[in-house]
């Protein structure tokens, strides 16, 4: 059984998922940069349908804009807010993580979870009108997986797609690779226009099989994206608002006087700004407890680069060191600490865990003595443009156990390479919630963005290898807890905090996403019940 | 003067290429960068390579800039690496937005400027005096506050205008009037400041020289003396500083645009290169160089015909 995937195939999520939740750190959260999709139900009010006087159109904003619609070049995180309604996905993540068929009615593995069978709905036509079947998704999957592109990492474990007929794709893949399952909740997992995607203009100009289209004369690329919703959708009563306007904007006070002035109806608020919208009398809230992480990793765990760091007593040391109530109170309170590095809305969370390491100086300094560092020593960390903000905590906390921090600034653009280079024994990164399984693949395997100097360890191996058999994502939860808990007590990693998120509301509007959602959905926008 | 005007032209030209030429340079270094940023987690030392000769960034820096040239000579800029947008079609819409500010702001400031400027350097005293506050006031306060104080009193309470966005004025006039009014007000506050003082500074200069004296005494009015004879003398380096303010107007307008969300070219500009969109990040420096030029070009011009002795230079 392989358990290793190529690099590149597990860095994928990550990095746009940090990204994403970086950006709630260093904008302070907009609305683009946080959660979910939902079940195709949760865009319309409690009851089931929008009241009569519920409002048909929305405006919200995004911190970026995507760059591109081309399939192979969309982004997870934030863009998908904007992809997702125009392609839609075969999946999306449900309220408490679960996976929820949208294109697809279903699906199926073979008994070596090598081949993957998924069932499309029989209903399904394009923006264009043309229909939308196996074929076409066939030949996005193949497009996306043989074009250079930020997307073709997810797809590089597929050795071929086949369209058995109008409605069933067979998928084999050359290695197991049970994250896969949940990538369909993201760019593998749309179907695009084929006739279209060879037109340069694509890029600008999609045509999906989702619940909204663009509207070509009244969106602005880089700037403002208005969405119409399309009648034909095979859902398209689960989706109340007729019209929705993305405005792109970067900075978090604008967006939230934007939403004061009335131009905005939901938007992520600033922890700090959240009470006075909840005191304000003209908005509701809606609180996301814990949506990203924050944490250090302890890369260097074979002692590399600082030898030190092959000592676990050293790795304890750290997390010993972290006031994590600390850094929850600087974060503005919203969120939670973390001691472990699975959120707490999957099934590899465990509450026992919690109590591993408490904060406690004098126990680490005494950790790094026992391991021969009273004195301490210094390490090279980057200065990513996602944590800057966190930075001088980070450096006040090492430095009273005596690790010295210098800070390498790194290009954004050079962020990737950066965490890849296995230039930095330890890296302070960001994490959006993700599925276990792509949990595993990302912190633990041996190729995984965040293990950038391999580690391996027999006790891993032996839990990843059956990791990597998972079919059925709701009968992993013991060996995802089991892999969690080799994190904790080996000291992989150093969990800092859990993010949350403050959403306000205008009135008629609600929030309906969750935490455990991972890419912002438009389905996370409904109307007040 | 016609020497003058084709001495000026040339040496605006040469700047240009070396400009550009040295963005191309400094560039080259971080095409890695900028594919390993187009290709996400999918970057690796192969896929760059091919994706660098694809893109025919594996040449030397002065074929690439000889072909880049050759497209600016012909209006073609290249296309955008992510989008597959057309660098001239992509920079319009952005550069409308912000001349839709800076263009207004930059005539509200020279009109308060002209106006506070001869009113301080003719008047003296207390009048002198509550001139050089405001404008000192203008210099001192950030433009940043002042758009946050703008917004919150008159968008977020009163209402009046947009917190955010623009609005073309093809689309709606009194809307578009109403979307740049915070934005021109905010910049114009300190565009003023810095040119008032300026026209105040020159114009007391000219007021104290002898042809003023001798005007005054031949019966000429004080009114006729400013406006006909010491403020078109005085022109010539207010002129420079109105050039630079401007200059200086579209280079702030990035963080106006950040805090009004208007989609202009600052905005592009950040966003650009923060993703290191080659062909568009040259597209927007031969741009930002060629108006730079441009206008210092017209202000060498004016100043020419203004004053002649500037023309030997």
């Amino acid at each position: 059984m392989q358990v290793n995937t190529p690099l590149r195939r597990q860095v994928r999520r990550s990095v746009a998922a940090a990204i994403a939740a970086g950006a709630v750190f260093t904008l302070g959260a907009c609305s683009g940069a946080s959660d979910p999709a939902a079940s195709p139900t949760t865009g319309t009010s409690e009851s089931g349908a929008p009241a009569a006087d519920a409002p048909t159109t929305l405006a919200i904003a995004t911190n970026r804009a995507p760059s591109t619609f081309d399939p192979v070049g969309l982004a997870t995180g934030n863009d998908a807010l904007i992809w997702g309604s125009i392609y839609d996905t075969l999946f999306v993540i449900g309220p408490d993580g679960e996976l929820v068929p949208h294109l697809a009615t279903g699906y199926s593995y073979s008994d070596d979870g090598l081949e993957l069978t998924v069932t499309l709905r029989d209903d399904l036509t394009f923006s264009d009108g043309t229909p939308a079947t196996a074929a076409e998704y066939k030949a996005t999957l193949e497009h996306i997986r043989d074009t250079a592109g930020a997307g073709q990492a997810m797809a590089d474990t597929v050795a071929s797609v086949e369209a058995a007929d109008a409605t069933t794709v067979v998928i084999t893949f050359s290695a197991n690779d049970p994250g896969f399952l949940f990538d369909l909740t993201s760019r593998v997992g749309i179907i695009a226009q084929p006739d279209k995607m060879a037109d340069e203009s694509y890029g600008l100009d999609p045509i999906g099989a989702g619940p909204y289209m663009l509207d070509a004369e009244k969106t602005q690329s880089g700037t403002q994206y208005v969405l119409i919703k399309r009648d034909d959708y095979w859902n398209a009563d689960a989706y109340p608002f007729e019209e929705v306007t993305v405005r792109v904007i970067a900075d978090a006070t604008a967006i939230e006087n934007s939403l004061r002035a009335g131009e905005l109806d939901i938007a992520g608020v600033q922890a700090q700004t959240a009470p006075q919208f909840e005191s304000s009398g003209d908005f509701t809230t809606t609180q996301l407890e814990a949506q990203s992480s924050l944490f250090l990793d302890i890369a260097d765990r074979d002692g590399a680069i600082e030898p030190a760091f092959a000592d676990l007593r050293v790795r304890q040391a750290i997390n010993f060191a972290l006031n994590r109530d600390g850094f929850v109170q600087a974060g503005g309170g919203v969120g939670q600490p973390a001691y472990q590095m699975d959120f707490p809305s999957t099934s590899g969370y465990d509450p026992a865990l919690d109590s591993v390491y408490t904060y406690d100086v004098e126990k680490a300094k005494s950790l790094l003595a026992e391991a021969g560092y009273a004195e301490g020593f210094s390490i090279d960390m980057p200065s990513l443009v996602y944590t800057t903000s966190m930075e001088p905590a980070i450096t006040q906390a090492l430095a009273d156990i005596g690790i010295t921090v210098n800070w390498d600034s790194i290009p954004p653009q050079d962020t990737v390479q950066a965490l890849l280079s296995g230039k930095y024994p330890v890296i302070l990164w960001f994490a959006s919630t993700l599925p276990d399984a792509n949990q595993v693949q990302d912190f633990y395997a041996p190729a995984a963005l965040l293990n950038p100097m391999h580690t391996t360890d027999p006790e891993l191996d032996a839990l990843l290898e059956q990791a990597s058999k998972i079919t059925d994502p709701a009968a992993g939860a013991d060996i995802y807890k089991q892999i969690n808990a080799f994190g904790v007590n080996n000291a992989w990693y150093a969990p800092l905090m859990f993010t949350g998120q403050t959403f306000a509301e205008a009135e008629g509007y609600k929030y309906v996403g969750t935490s455990a959602q991972q890419s912002v959905r438009i389905e996370s926008y409904g109307v007040a019940g | 003067m016609l020497l003058f005007a084709l001495r000026r032209v040339a040496f605006g030209l040469v700047l240009f290429v070396i400009v550009s030429f040295t963005t191309m340079f400094l560039l080259s270094f971080s095409f890695d960068s900028i594919i390993g940023s187009k290709l996400g987690s999918a970057a690796n030392v192969d896929s760059i390579a091919a994706m660098k000769a694809d893109l025919g960034l594996d040449r030397s820096v002065p074929v690439l800039y000889a072909e880049w040239f050759r497209g600016v000579l012909h209006g073609d800029l290249g296309a955008s690496f992510f989008t597959g947008e057309p660098v001239t079609e992509a920079l319009p819409s952005r550069l409308a937005v912000t001349l839709s500010v800076v263009g207004p702001a930059m005539i509200i400031s020279a009109l308060i400027a002209l106006f506070l400027g001869v009113l301080a350097a003719t008047r003296g005293g207390w009048v002198d005096k509550t001139a050089q506050g405001m404008m000192l006031t203008g210099y001192l306060v950030p433009n940043l506050l002042i758009a946050i104080v703008l917004v919150v009193v008159f968008a977020v309470n009163l209402g009046w205008f947009p917190a955010t966005g623009f609005t073309s004025f093809a689309e709606d006039p009194a809307e578009w009037a109403r979307s740049i009014t915070l934005p021109v007000i905010t910049m114009a506050f300190g565009g003023a400041a810095s040119m008032a003082n300026q026209v105040r500074g020159t114009m007391i200069d000219e007021l104290r020289k002898d042809y003023v004296r001798t005007l005054r005494t031949r019966g000429v009015s004080a009114r006729a003396i400013v406006i006909r004879h010491a403020l078109r003398n005085s022109a010539g380096p207010a002129l420079t500083v109105f050039g630079l303010t401007f200059i200086t107007l579209f280079g702030s307008a990035l963080f106006i645009e950040q805090v009004f969300a208007l989609p202009g070219f600052g905005t592009y500009s950040f966003n650009v290169a923060l993703q290191g969109d080659f062909p568009v990040l040259m597209g927007l420096t031969a741009f930002g160089v060629g108006l730079t030029i441009g206008v210092n070009l017209l202000i060498d011009l004016a100043n020419g015909w203004l004053n002649p002795k500037a023309r030997q230079y």
